[in-house]
């Protein structure tokens, strides 16, 4: 192996012709082949089928690896498109149509959005000429602004939905609103095929602009047309758009699903029963509320709160003044010696009104200290009169006759009970009034004790151990004699006692057996009892009856015995 | 359910409109009224067990049928074409109506009512023609709509022939 002069050894040039040469010996032969080979497959037409059996693969690989592919394709598809348009556009639309809508839908929804949010804040604020006319309306009408745009744009009912084939526009299902009366829906099916038709034909207009929208009054018909079908909707009030995008929703879906039965469709409605559902999900119903400005909002919240508030307050007051009024009532009906015969509230205050037993409490008092109400706002008359309620008989009795404070009076067991002692003279007080009051009283005087009676009984007592001995044959004492003076007192003792107690009193003069047995000398009795009577006689207020009994000669003792009779 | 579209199809004054009204309200007027446009009505029946609805699309008659509108007859599943008995043309216009219909929306089952039967002293029509259309296999029927003869038969007949061709 030769150097190269001008060349370094191991230089890039060296290297290459070096790996030229080497190639050259090795693989000489073949290299002529080669080349004779690569003609004959460049001047090869490729083959079709071949292609098209790696085609499908190819493209898969191809698109893994990058977008050169689709770039390259999209021409000619635009272009494929574009011819297949021209022949004849329902083909396409055809095939597309239940993927465009939603696409289209979509992209418009929301500038659309913005429109009727545009518009709802026209009609609210600003002149219209539909603002005008219902202002115009309200004047005419005498009702408020808002109550006409209430009946004129809050309200809309879907009432039927047809759906109808588009071929002999015949009818392939019908629902209808709930209280809603249908008229014949085949005929109306047919006379929208015809509708349709006319004004498909009448005006040339395309496909896009057909028929969508008829208004009868206020009856509107929305339409919305697919490739083999169209869905009516029969619309009271204003239609929201939004309607028209559910029909086109489910007018598409019905396409979708029924493709076949649209296509090969003969009359028999069959299977077109299974649609009802949605055609039902069509029947909207709806109050739109149109936006309110925001002040307005602001008004009307702060006005709730007022409301609220006021109504919380009146609810408390309603709830006290109730609970004030059972109160009233309750206090004023329990209370004895008062009758209600009159309660109600006026003007803002209370009028009560009934009987009122003089002894029976104050009614205003009672008002105010059992209910809390201020006798300023009370009014109405007490009449008086006497009540019968044992306790203000009771009452009554003792404001009359005021017990001693050795006496008691109370009410047990329905009958007045009288305990302890007292004069004579209040307990024929209290008897009378007692009755008076009551009319009918049943008295109980068991435990009571007459003071006057039980002196005259004392007195009595005293009087009947006083016996006077005279002296043998004597027919009188001495005017001097020590046992006349407590006899005599006694005896006064007795009379004042017993007239107190208003008891009948009898003084009998007997004579006495002595207790030594000396029998009395026959004929003095009578003597020695006079002489003894006239004493008595002397000092006797004549309450009492003095009797000298004939009968008793025996003795010349002469006692005193003493009958009382308490008053009834 | 099956409903299906029936076209009346013949020269003005032939009796379409009686018929339908026949047909459907079992009634006839004398007082003729010109149908503008088109007038719809429906007929229920049953045929073979089926309900069947017919809907009645009674074209308003012209001689000249260029003018019928091709959605009239779009989807229809019946046609049937009336003549008048009295007046011979009317023959003619309802072949040539036959033959635009078939061309429109291509063969679909039909009757020939030669009508007004009730004055059939007055009667122009052709034996010889009417033969060779039965030869050709037409349907051809006489009808009265004045007097109701043959109608109801006619309308049944086309029904069959919708439901079960
Ligand atoms: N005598 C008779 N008159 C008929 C008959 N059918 C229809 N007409 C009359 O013929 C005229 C036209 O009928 P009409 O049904 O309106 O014909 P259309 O134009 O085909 O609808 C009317 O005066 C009908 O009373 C029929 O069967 N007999
Ligand atoms: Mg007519």
């Amino acid at each position: 192996m030769s150097m190269e002069p001008d060349s370094e050894p191991g230089s890039p040039e060296l290297a290459a012709r070096e790996l030229d040469r080497l190639k050259e010996l090795l693989i000489g032969p073949e290299k002529a082949e080669i080349s004779e080979l690569r003609q004959v497959v460049e001047g090869q037409e490729i083959e079709p089928r071949a292609v098209g059996a790696v085609l499908p693969d190819a493209i898969l690989l191809r698109q893994g690896e990058d977008d050169r592919l689709a770039d390259a394709l999209a021409p000619t598809i635009e272009a494929a498109i574009q011819t297949s348009v021209q022949r004849d556009p329902s083909t396409l639309a055809n095939a597309i149509f239940p993927l465009m809508g939603p696409a289209i839908r979509k992209s418009i929804s929301q500038s659309l959005a913005a429109m009727v949010e545009g518009l709802n804040r026209t009609v609210e604020y600003s002149f219209t000429p539909r603002g005008l006319s219902w202002r115009l309306e309200a004047l005419r009408t005498g009702r408020s602004f808002g109550e006409i745009v209430l009946l004129k744009s809050l309200v809309f009912r879907v009432e039927e939905v047809f759906l109808i084939h588009r071929e002999g526009a015949i009818l392939l299902e019908h629902v209808v609103a709930p209280t809603v009366v249908s008229r014949d829906p085949e005929m109306i099916a047919s006379m929208l095929g015809v509708l349709h038709d006319y004004i498909h034909e009448s005006f040339t207009v395309g496909e896009e602009q057909a028929l969508e929208h008829v208004e009868f009054g206020d009856l509107v018909l929305e339409v919305v047309r697919g490739p083999k079908a169209i869905l009516v909707a029969t619309v009271r009030g204003t239609a929201p758009r939004s309607l028209r995008e559910r029909m086109l929703e489910t007018l598409e879906e019905i396409h979708a699903e029924k493709s076949r039965d649209l296509a090969n469709f003969e009359g028999d409605t069959m299977p077109f029963v299974t649609t009802r559902p949605l055609l039902f999900d069509c029947l909207e119903e709806e109050r739109r509320e149109t936006k309110p400005n925001p002040m307005g909002k602001l008004i009307l919240a702060s006005a709730c709160v007022v409301a609220m508030v006021l109504l919380v307050i009146y609810a408390f007051n309603v709830v006290n003044r109730r609970d004030r009024w059972r109160k009233a009532i309750a206090a004023l009906e329990s209370e004895p010696g008062l009758v209600l015969t009159t309660a109600r509230e006026e003007d803002g205050g209370y009028v009560f009104a009934g009987l009122r037993d003089p002894l029976a409490r104050d009614p205003l008092d009672l008002l105010q200290a059992e209910a809390g109400i201020d006798p300023a706002n009370v009014s109405g008359e007490w009449e008086p009169y006497h009540a019968l309620t044992p306790e203000m008989v009771l009452s009554r009795i003792q404001g009359l006759v005021p017990a001693p404070s050795t006496a008691e009076v109370s009410w047990a067991d329905g009958r007045l009970t009288l305990s302890g002692r007292a004069r004579h003279a209040w307990i024929v007080a209290l008897r009378t009034v007692a009755l008076a009051v009551s009319g009918e009283l049943e008295l109980d005087e068991s435990a009571l004790v007459d003071i006057d009676l039980e002196q005259a009984q004392a007195a009595a007592a005293r009087l009947e151990t006083q016996a006077l001995r005279f002296p043998p044959g004597e027919g009188r004492l001495a005017a001097d004699d020590p046992r006349l003076r407590p006899l005599l007192d006694a005896f006064r003792d007795l009379e004042r006692a017993a007239r107190q107690a208003e008891a009948r009193v009898r003084v009998d003069l007997v004579a006495v057996q002595t207790e030594d047995g000396t029998a009395s000398v026959p004929g003095l009795f009578l003597p020695r009892a006079e002489f003894l009577r006239s004493l008595l006689d002397q000092v006797s207020s004549g309450w009492a009856r003095l009797v000298v009994s004939e009968e008793s000669r025996v003795g010349d003792e002469v006692a005193l015995r003493v009958r009382l009779d308490p008053a009834e | 359910m099956i409903r299906k579209k029936v076209c009346m199809l013949g020269a003005f004054a032939v009796g379409k409109t009686s018929l339908v009204a026949r047909f459907v309200d079992r009634m006839y007027s004398d007082r003729y009224e010109t149908t503008v446009g088109v007038r719809i009505r429906k007929k229920s029946l049953e045929v073979a067990g089926r309900e069947l609805s017919m809907v009645l699309w009674d074209i308003h008659g012209e001689d000249d049928f260029q003018s019928i509108k091709s959605s009239y007859l779009r989807g229809a599943g019946g046609v049937l074409l009336v003549a008048d008995g009295t007046r011979a043309g009317t023959l003619d216009t309802a072949l040539g109506l036959r033959q635009f219909a078939q061309d429109l929306i291509g063969e679909i089952p039909f009757l020939l009512l030669l009508n007004k039967t009730d004055l059939v002293a007055q009667w122009e029509l052709d034996k010889g023609s009417l033969a060779k259309l039965e030869e050709a296999g037409w349907r051809v029927r006489r009808t009265s709509a004045k007097e109701g003869e043959g109608v109801e038969e006619a309308f049944v007949e086309l029904a069959a022939l919708m439901v079960e061709p």
